[in-house]
């Protein structure tokens, strides 16, 4: 007769070791079922980059190849199978491309999925009809921009901005900044998505946000573009700094009078995005003063300033730079340096004079460029 | 019955709770973190990767590279490091008095000049003799400084980096491409996160070109494989469990990134420990907490560090050794974090746990054992019973070890060849025969380390890479 403590230790050593064997079992059989379909998915493509070039040159009609690429069982295979064209094309290839994936129910299947599918499901569903250009799925992704979970947030936007609709970019940008724990850097990269043509949007919720804060508000559609944008949690300035760098990022020349507009009263943060901003555009408004920029009391916008001076070359600001050069910041001690090596022969003899004169800093960064630039002092 | 019999029984059924629940903690962590990096596969799958790649709006970031005797390895280092793919980046190689030829060698591979670059003295240091560019790689930087240890050579790095992330690698250790950038995405998706880390992995006799992995291969070495299961088991359910209730304490030092204002107001590593690692994540989480400033510390497991792990006994036990005085060292250094229930998860339920299943555990296992070899001799225990409760405990480690081996399975598959998979698996099997025993052991020396030894960087056999160079030994 064995004791009840032994007989219980037995069998949890029986299941223990059943248990193992099953993990073996199960890790035998993944490896085997993903070699046998990653060939099934190789060879189908194959097959299917054939008759999807055939269809594209004309050579198919929809109804047959259509018939040939159903597969009800296969749609992610479809999707993966499309997904890098849908990146790279764009015109008749790409709508043609869109009738396919409607005809062999691509599009149907997902847009299912985003109504009624599980979490990763419908994330994946709004990527999906984000990249097929599904203006009929905008409803259904602007309703997950609400969702409680920052995965379903992120897919909507991105599925939003990559569906060219670009009134819904304020939805996606609020959404981001309020609902989410999202950074504006990771912000903006998502809506980098929705390409230039939001730009004008931004330019006029810029300008409306100028004419707001002076009290006066010219246009009532402004007000309304700005409903989306009730703040919840958000340092308003996120807004204003995210579009910034989008305008700048889509290098939007017709941009440059608004962002020259905002610096007058922004936030030295502000500041520092509008001149990143005019650096990425590569270029500035003509009539702008950047000395106070230069002599301003948050290094990195003496840092920016300093490296935006470049695409003025105002001659005014020389002795500012000059005095930069013994600034309490390397960087900005570096960029100013850069700035009058690119000053001409009067910047280059500034540099070679402070190079040898007795202020320490500004010798070291002065020989450091010269030296850089193969001028021997 | 004497009292010593009591004092034995009672002990006895004390090792059989302690058993009981810290495997009942590690089949709890296997589970969250099967839900966990199911999680991050979904955020990946929704992730477009190659459009943050060519994004100008992610944070700049310097990678610090403390390197002390490294001329076997650190120039496959460098290459590995500048060969990622990151929009806007800086390496930062803190050379720490090596007495080797570590600078020579870079200097004569990167076309070295001094340069005039400005430091903060953010964190206190050990005097910088130089900084360096190279003419070739603009986005390279090689401190020269005082020997001072990895600590305070990676406050060196600290202090010259200028960006407002930083990512810290060992000298020893090789990152995927995309690395970077799968971990920055931890800190654009969450303003939260303070600080994020992957998984590392044994590079030993991985095919490497240009400093990336570029074929993944079993070492045919013993003491390698067991270390190859002991990290699965480590990363793929220990940190991803931590990690998804939010009780991570430890990111490892050979890979892992930082918000540098929050480590600088931490004041940056500490001198005082061998486990600069773990320290520094916890000190970090008490300053957030102090100054009330929301925080996340992140792991995310595909982005992966390749590293070469000890591949003899001495050095493997000494580095085991080291690793549990760290441990030790910064559990006792951060103790106010302790059932503290102002840091959540972290306070009530990891920090008890390493303490007392990390921290005490080669004590309980070493007299474990010895307390029922005594208690069968002496007839206390019946010989049937022990025998079935140790292979249940075997079991028990062998399913822990074979569960990580069957995430490692689904979710990412490293080792492409089938036949790996089952050898590891028969590892998994051997490690809970011997190693953990003698691993325990280890622990245990290292905790007597703790008590009455003082630190140093460790000994611990150096190979280049590309196996060109013979292996070199490294000292304190």
């Amino acid at each position: 007769m064995i004791d009840p403590y032994l007989r219980i230790l037995l069998y949890i050593i029986i299941v223990l070791a059943v248990i193992i064997t099953l993990l073996l079992l199960v890790i035998v059989i993944n490896r085997y079922l993903v070699s046998v379909n990653k060939a099934k998915f190789t060879a189908k493509k194959q097959e299917w980059e054939g008759l999807y070039l055939n269809y594209l040159q004309g050579d198919l009609n929809l109804i047959e190849i259509a018939g040939l690429m159903k597969d009800k069982k296969r749609y992610y295979w479809l999707w993966r199978f499309f997904s890098p064209y849908l990146d790279m094309l764009d015109g008749s290839d790409f709508d043609k491309t869109k009738v396919l994936c409607r005809e062999i129910s691509l599009i149907g299947h997902y847009k299912q999925k985003l109504e009624h599918g599980k979490l990763s499901e419908k994330a994946t569903a709004a990527r999906v009809l984000g990249a097929l250009r599904c203006k009929e799925s905008v409803t259904g992704m602007i309703s997950l921009l609400d969702s409680k979970h920052q995965l379903l947030v992120q897919s909507a936007s991105l599925g939003l901005a990559k569906s060219g609709k670009s009134e819904t970019f304020f939805s996606a940008a609020r959404a981001l900044l309020d609902n989410t724990y999202f950074t504006y850097e990771g912000a903006t990269e998502i809506l980098s998505a929705y390409g230039e043509s939001v730009a004008p949007l931004m330019v006029r919720f810029l300008e409306g946000e100028i004419e707001i804060l002076n009290g006066e508000t010219k246009d009532e559609s402004l007000e309304k573009k700005k409903k989306p944008f009730e703040l919840k949690t958000v340092d308003p300035s996120a807004y204003n700094s995210v579009m910034i760098d989008l305008l700048g990022f889509f290098k939007y020349r017709e941009a440059l009078p608004t962002l020259q507009g905002l610096m007058k009263e922004a936030d030295p943060e502000t500041i520092v995005h509008i001149l990143k901003a005019f650096l990425s555009i590569g270029e500035m408004p003509a009539n702008i003063d950047l000395k106070p920029y230069l002599e301003h009391r948050y290094w990195v916008v003496r840092n920016f300033s300093a490296r935006a001076w470049r695409l003025t070359g105002d001659r005014k600001a020389i002795p500012i730079l000059e005095k930069l050069l013994q600034d309490q910041s390397w960087w900005v001690r570096f960029n100013s340096a850069e700035a009058l090596s690119e000053a001409g022969e009067s910047g280059l003899e500034i540099l070679r004079i402070k190079a040898e004169g007795p202020e320490e800093s500004a010798a070291a960064i002065s020989s450091y460029v010269l030296r850089r630039r193969g001028v021997e002092l | 019955m004497s009292n010593w019999a009591i004092v034995l029984i009672f002990y006895n059924i004390f090792v059989i709770f302690y058993f009981i629940s810290i495997n009942g903690f590690y089949l709890m962590l296997v589970f969250l973190s099967y839900f966990g990096l199911r999680s991050q596969r979904s955020v990946e799958r929704a992730t477009d990767r190659y459009q943050a790649f060519q994004s100008a709006f992610y944070k700049p970031l310097a990678v610090i590279i403390p390197a002390y005797n490294e001329e076997a390895t650190i120039v496959d280092t460098a290459y590995s490091t500048l060969s990622l793919r990151y929009p806007e980046y800086e390496i930062i190689i803190v050379n720490d008095g090596s007495r080797d030829d570590t600078l020579a060698v870079l200097e004569k591979e990167f076309n070295l000049k001094k340069y005039a670059r400005d430091y903060s003295n953010d964190i206190p240091c050990e005097t910088i003799r130089g900084i360096y560019s190279s003419k070739d790689y603009p986005n390279l930087v090689i401190v020269d400084k005082e020997n001072g240890g990895k600590s305070d050579a990676l406050n060196a790095g600290i202090n010259v980096s200028q960006f407002p992330l930083f990512c810290n690698i060992d000298s020893d250790s090789l990152i995927d491409a995309d690395s970077l950038l799968k971990t920055i995405d931890l800190f654009a998706r969450d303003w939260r996160t303070v600080a994020a880390g992957g998984t590392i992995r044994a590079a030993n006799q991985c095919r490497i070109e240009d400093g990336t992995v570029t074929e993944v291969k079993l070492s045919p070495k013993f003491w390698v494989r067991f270390q190859i299961v002991e990290y699965l088991r480590a990363f793929l359910f220990g940190r991803a469990g931590w990690s998804s209730i939010g009780g991570l304490m430890i990111l490892s030092g050979a890979f892992s990134i930082y918000r540098r204002k929050a480590v600088v107001q931490a004041g940056g590593y500490s001198l005082n420990t061998v486990g600069e690692d773990m320290e520094l994540v916890l000190r970090v989480q008490r300053v957030m907490k102090e100054i009330n400033r929301e925080y996340k510390v992140v792991f995310l497991a595909d982005p992966v560090c390749w590293t070469q792990v000890p591949e003899s006994y001495r050095s493997l036990k000494n580095q085991r050794r080291r690793w549990q005085r760290g441990l030790s060292e910064s559990l006792f250094g951060n103790f106010e974090m302790f059932l503290n229930p102002q840091y959540g998860t972290t306070g009530m339920i990891s920090f008890p746990f390493f303490l007392f299943y990390e921290f005490l555990g080669p004590v309980i296992e070493i007299t474990g054992y010895l307390v029922f070899i005594f208690s069968i001799f002496t007839g206390l225990l019946n010989p049937p019973f022990v025998i079935l409760f140790l292979t249940a405990a075997i079991l028990l480690g062998i399913l822990l070890s074979t569960s990580a081996l069957l995430m490692e399975e689904i979710y990412y598959r490293s080792y492409p060849r089938l036949r790996d998979m089952l050898i590891l698996f028969g590892y998994a099997i051997l490690e809970n025969l011997f190693y953990r025993q003698l691993h325990a052991w280890w622990r245990f020396r290292g905790l007597l380390d703790f008590f009455f030894t003082k630190r140093s960087w460790g000994t611990v056999e150096r190979k280049s890479f590309s196996e060109k160079k013979q292996a070199v030994d490294q000292e304190s």
